[in-house]
């Protein structure tokens, strides 16, 4: 690094802060006066005096615990299932020891469904588990079974279908970070390890585990706090139903703001999505750093 | 990477598998692509291959003028909202590339905390903040609202990207009497035109991805972007799906393939801005 440089540093560096103040911070603010402050319908704001109606609300509709479950079954499950498939995948290619080439072809070609536009995996989803024109149900119609093929109108099971929808989606992501920290492994390590007598296995659970660990607790953090907010696939598979067996806190706010115009109560849902989040991030990074 | 002997037979298997693999791992995309060949007569029969092929479902799509007023849209806030996330970061990772200053570690923490921030929160404060301004059913605070969330990589990215290039010519630039700002904008950009051109592709595919505030700030038909039109066609009660589906690879694989070609240049900056603590 060169001589301190005060000026030039912060010159470069004021728009982008100019820009995050003004439309991140002041609305950040503004969220957590309007879960506070905003009453009944539209964004009408009575600043009397401070109250919990909103949180009061929130706390005794009774759909309430079985949001929150819901969105913990969905962004935890869905954050389990990208760790362990993007681990596995990231694992394949790595380990084998092909042709570099063809190696960073077939992670180009695992890479596409994070590339494609997360409303066109709905839709794309929502077309493939269709009762009516999905090509799993022709096929079982075509062989004469009698069963219903159409996970996204069941309340039994829109909520799992849209959490496997979400891990075929991101796992992608997660393989590409996971290989990234593997790749970045010292070789020596290994090569020590060989002439000590270690196998494949003892590698990878004596060293590519232990080595990575960070990097996945770290991601696996991020990813959990953005899947409990992710709204586009649940919106649009399936808008939470039915009857509400696939909503989560981010369609639940959604609905609460843009279909109901209760401004204040989302605003309170969210603050305690994002309590979550950031509890959520403040443990595990404690973890992380306790090492 | 982990060393283990294989046996000579193993090889070839293993490619064969491996191959097999991906492909299963991408056949839903692949279906649709399929799909999109087949004569809207029968959109959905059995069999992995169409029985004829047929581009007359492209072609509608082309003729269909809120289908292509709404990709016209798509590109011109996508466009925008890179160019925007260009301009601020460019400085912004310079500075974070080449200065020790204080408050920097602060500054790139925070960075790293903007994308935990839930996006429907953002969406309620700033449609709040768009009706009091009147701006609502505008492209503008769309664009402004995707520059938002993507400035933190556009700031990460580039600062790998301007750590990546040396440190003498534009000394020496400097030296020969430019100022700071001048050795950046002459000297540096040049070297990290690659660098620069994946940071806005990758940011352009992300807001031509985004639909949240697309669905929130617009209400118009013909304002619509490419994300809004196509999920409301699908919760139609009648859907056009020779329409829907080609109109869906129109939009995805043009970037599909951007991306790929540009995917070498944002892993470290992607790699950056989630991993590290």
């Amino acid at each position: 690094m060169p001589k301190i440089q005060f000026s030039a540093a912060y010159w470069f560096i004021l728009p982008a802060m100019l820009f995050f103040i003004l439309l991140a911070i002041y609305p950040s603010a503004f969220v957590l006066f309007l879960s506070f402050f905003a009453t009944g319908k539209g964004i009408a704001v009575s600043a009397n005096h401070p109250s919990f109606a909103n949180f009061l609300d929130v706390w005794k509709n009774v759909n309430f615990g079985k949001f929150m479950l819901q969105t913990f079954i969905y962004a935890g499950g869905a954050t389990l299932l990208h760790a362990l498939l993007g681990f596995i995948f990231a694992l394949i290619l790595n380990i084998l020891p092909l042709n570099p080439v063809f190696t960073r072809t077939m992670r180009t070609v695992f890479l596409i469904p994070w590339a494609i536009t997360p409303t066109v995996v709905a839709i794309l989803f929502r077309i493939l588990l269709s009762p009516q024109v999905g090509p799993i149900s022709i096929y079982l119609k075509s062989i004469g079974s009698p069963i219903v093929f159409g996970p996204l109108g069941q309340p039994e099971w829109a909520l799992l279908a849209v959490t496997l929808t979400n891990v075929w989606m991101f796992t992608p992501f997660y393989m590409l970070m996971i290989l990234s920290a593997m790749q970045a492994i010292d070789p020596g390590i290994y090569e020590a390890a060989v002439v000590d007598g270690a196998n494949g296995p003892q590698q990878i659970f004596f060293i590519t585990i232990p080595m990575i660990k960070n990097t996945l607790l770290t991601l696996g953090m991020f990813d959990f706090v953005t899947t409990a907010g992710y709204f586009d696939l649940t919106w649009i598979m399936t808008q939470g139903g039915p009857v509400k067996s696939s909503e989560i806190i981010s369609t639940w706010v959604y609905r609460t703001a843009f279909q109901s115009f209760e401004f204040g109560e989302a605003s309170a849902i969210g603050m305690i999505l994002f309590s979550i989040s950031v509890i959520v991030s403040i443990i595990v990074l404690r973890a992380i750093n306790k090492e | 990477m982990l060393i283990i002997r294989m046996p000579r037979w193993l090889k070839p298997l293993s490619y064969i598998g491996l191959t097999l693999l991906a492909i299963i791992y991408i056949s839903p995309y692949l279906w649709m692509i399929m799909s999109s060949f087949r004569p809207s007569t029968e959109p959905f029969a059995l069999g992995i291959f169409p029985h004829s092929w047929s581009l007359n479902n492209y072609a509608r799509v082309l003729q269909d003028p809120e289908l292509m007023s709404s990709f016209f849209n798509s590109f011109k806030v996508a466009a925008t909202a890179a160019t925007l996330a260009l301009v601020l970061g460019v400085p912004a990772g310079y500075s974070f590339a080449r200065f020790q200053f204080r408050g920097r570690d602060l500054l790139m923490s925070f960075l790293m905390v903007v994308p935990t921030f839930p996006g429907i929160l953002l969406a309620i404060t700033l449609f709040v903040m768009v009706v009091r301004f009147g701006m609502y059913d505008s492209h503008y605070p769309l664009i402004i609202a995707n520059t938002l969330i993507n400035l933190p990589f556009s700031i990460w990215n580039l600062r790998t990207v301007f750590e990546a290039t040396s440190r003498e010519i534009e000394e020496s630039a400097m030296v020969e009497g430019c100022n700071r700002l001048q050795a950046l904008i002459k000297v540096v950009l040049p070297i990290a035109l690659p660098g620069l051109a994946a940071t806005f592709a990758f940011v352009y595919i992300l807001s031509w991805n985004e639909y949240l505030f697309a669905t929130t700030f617009i209400s118009t038909n013909e304002k619509r972007l490419i994300t809004t039109t196509m999920a409301s066609a699908i919760g139609q009660f009648n859907v056009d799906y020779a329409t829907l589906i080609p109109a869906a690879i129109l939009s995805t694989l043009p970037l599909i393939l951007l991306f790929i070609f540009i995917q070498r240049y944002i892993i470290k900056g992607l790699a950056m801005g989630s991993t590290k603590g």
